[in-house]
């Protein structure tokens, strides 16, 4: 499904190059062109080892399983980007931070408390170091 | 030339100009740690504290800080999987795995000191190199840059053995990632889709940090395991140590690789890194435990990106051309001394450039002395369980992701690219391939262009040409007997021996 997905990926850069002017053309569509021809390829050999073998099924519900028990890791990393969109990153790392460490580390309030004004502190100090920038939120750019 | 050197070393022994050189070896120290920093953010942040400073003490200052970001960055590529910057890719693939099988000390032994042996070569062969640079970089055209980038992306063969087509789709997909943003030869904005972030391409930083660092993240939060499972022990330095001096050869090879590649415009410490680890692994014999914890893997690629630092200052000294965008800060820097990088450096500004050879020699001295004194605390972070340290290391990432152009782009191609790194890894394909092509895709079509248009197709014919095609030639060969090994390897095998999985296995596939 992979090398399925990459090869229609592969065929459609390749038709979207078409539109390019000319000299930015033939880099891409040459790229694709070759990548459209590897994928189809890999497929067929992938097709004809998996077919008729149990391994292949049980290949695809491993990474299915596997998937799904990380789940839940991904949904926090896209909590973590819906707070960093509303409240700006000070404050989301401050909450990813504290939930993290309470709700999946099983670490004590102070601790979890610590580590988050911790991390805080860090990304203050970091900025005035180094002028970094980070993004703000909805509600602006909240700094403790 | 040998008297020279001397003045020179005993102006860099001033106490102010030493004073100098250890604050810009701490700041790069510093830089080098967090992910996605990189050597032109120390350099731009220093660049304003030259202000009113002697030459000597201003490139001690901005010297020591390049010579080591390329040190430091191996702590959290050893550690967590997450490049310091994108010269440190190549030494997670084997790097990473001898963390998690409880030989965090040891790597850092072996990669700390070959990056100061690597560095040390890298200030040698600048130092050689002051009378001899003209004809060998103007010998050098658009044609043998372009073969180069063959070269480099020869090296997929070598890093999926495995599997070379599923390594070729997922160079060819970084070559097509490469393409996204600004045509370097024709005014025209590809794949962007009318989203302006797109239009100075990908940024590779956030690549690099979306492929190799989130999807482990991820996996370490599911597994609710620490990074390693077996204690580190502080012998293992000692052991990383006797590694390097065991594998010398290997070191001066990989440095002077690296030298050699920083020397020429454009490809930098990720293509020496990647060249040299490809390289390790085609001239050893015994190449099962590439991609599983095999410590050539960790002294190559860190020799060669402290020797690229050399390289690069070679033509930045001697023709005024930057060798890679920490090197054009520094040319500013020169301006800002009332300074002119050329030819005439090397007659007008001897001791000058003599002293930044020395600079470049103590400072890695120190940077790896330092490190050492601080990697046993630091290889205990490979203890502590994933829950604790996730979190913490996520807001980095993130605020090393969004450091790349400041905008929302780089979170989200952050997270996509994760997103993909982590299918990539649990399907087994070669995430290192998708970096090298994507490292090598501008200068790949650039060098074609500019070949086409110069030389029609006669380029082909060139000596230059012709043996690094060759080169090449035999290293996807190399590659396919490699592979055929494996396999021989894999019949004889027990049925529970996973084989050999060079660079695609344990660490990054």
């Amino acid at each position: 499904m992979f090398c399925g997905f990459l090869g229609g990926v592969f065929l459609l850069a390749g038709l979207e190059a078409l539109t390019f002017l000319e000299k930015a053309r033939w880099y891409p569509l040459a790229v694709c062109g070759a990548g459209t021809i590897m994928c189809a390829m890999e497929f067929v050999r992938i097709w004809r080892s998996l077919d008729g073998r149990p391994g292949g099924q049980e290949a695809g519900a491993s990474i299915a399983s596997v998937w799904r028990s990380t789940l839940p890791y991904w949904g926090w990393i896209a909590g973590y980007y819906v707070l960093i969109l509303v409240a700006g990153f000070s404050v989301a790392s401050a909450l990813f931070t504290l939930a993290m460490l309470r709700r999946l580390a099983r670490v004590g309030w102070l601790p979890s408390l610590i580590g988050s004004v911790a991390v805080v502190a860090a990304l203050h100090f970091l900025a005035g170091l180094f002028a970094l920038d980070w993004p703000r939120g909805l509600l602006g750019d909240i700094r403790f | 030339m040998l008297e020279a050197a001397v003045e020179a070393l005993a102006i860099i022994l001033d106490p102010h100009r030493l004073l100098m050189l250890v604050v810009g070896v701490a700041t790069g120290l510093i830089i080098g740690v967090l992910p996605g920093m990189g050597g032109a953010v120390g350099m731009s942040v220093l660049l304003p504290f030259i202000f009113g400073m002697d030459p000597y003490s201003a490139m001690a200052l901005l010297i020591g800080m390049v010579a080591v970001t390329a040190t430091s960055d191996t702590i959290p590529a050893v550690l967590m999987g997450v490049p310091g910057s994108s010269a440190a890719a190549a030494t997670i693939v084997d790097g990473y795995p001898l963390a998690r099988q409880g030989q965090a000390a040891r790597a850092f032994g072996a990669a700390f000191t070959s990056s100061m042996l690597g560095g040390i070569i890298g200030a040698l062969s600048l130092f050689l190199v002051i009378p001899l640079a003209r004809p060998l970089i103007l010998a050098f055209g658009s044609p043998e840059l372009l073969m180069l980038c063959v070269l480099g992306l020869t090296m997929v063969a070598t890093v999926s053995a495995n599997n070379p087509t599923q390594g070729v789709i997922a160079a060819l997909l970084g070559l097509l990632l490469g393409a996204v943003g600004g045509a370097p030869t024709s005014p025209e904005y590809r794949y962007t889709f009318e989203w302006l972030y797109l239009f100075d391409g990908i940024p590779l930083a956030v690549l690099a940090l979306g492929l190799f660092a989130l999807p482990e993240m991820v996996d370490l939060l599911r597994s609710q395991e620490s990074i390693s499972m077996v204690r580190s022990s502080a012998k293992g330095a000692i052991e990383g140590v006797r590694d390097v001096f065991r594998n010398f050869w290997l070191v001066v090879r990989s440095s002077m690789v690296g030298v050699f590649i920083g020397a020429l415009p454009g490809l930098g410490g990720n293509a020496a890194s990647w060249i040299t680890y490809g390289q390790a692994v085609q001239f050893s014999r015994d190449k099962s435990r590439f991609g599983k914890g095999d410590i050539r893997g960790v002294i190559a690629p860190e020799s060669a990106n402290n020797a690229c630092e050399g390289g690069t200052l070679i033509p930045t000294l001697l023709f005024g051309v930057p060798g890679s965008g920490t090197t054009a800060i520094l040319l500013s820097g020169f301006v800002l001394l009332g300074l002119q990088p050329g030819p005439r450096m090397a007659t007008d500004h001897l001791d000058l450039v003599l002293s930044i050879c020395w600079s470049l020699a103590l400072a890695n001295v120190l940077g790896t002395a330092s490190m050492f004194a601080f990697s046993r605390p630091i290889a205990m972070l490979a203890q502590v369980p994933a829950p604790k340290l996730v979190p913490f290391i996520m807001v980095f990432m993130m605020v090393a992701s969004y450091q790349n152009t400041r905008d929302w782009g780089d979170l989200i191609m952050f997270a996509l690219i994760g997103l993909l790194g982590w299918v990539m890894k649990h399907l087994d394909w070669p995430r290192a391939a998708m970096l090298i092509g994507l490292v090598l895709s501008d200068s790949t079509e650039r060098y074609l262009w500019l070949s086409i248009d110069l030389y029609g197709w006669s380029w082909l014919l060139r000596p230059g040409v012709i043996v690094i095609g060759v080169v090449s030639i035999l290293s996807i060969f190399a590659a396919r007997g490699l592979r055929r090994r494996i396999a021989a390897e894999q019949s004889q095998a027990p049925s529970d021996d996973a084989g050999p999985a060079v660079a695609t296995g344990a660490g990054l596939s």
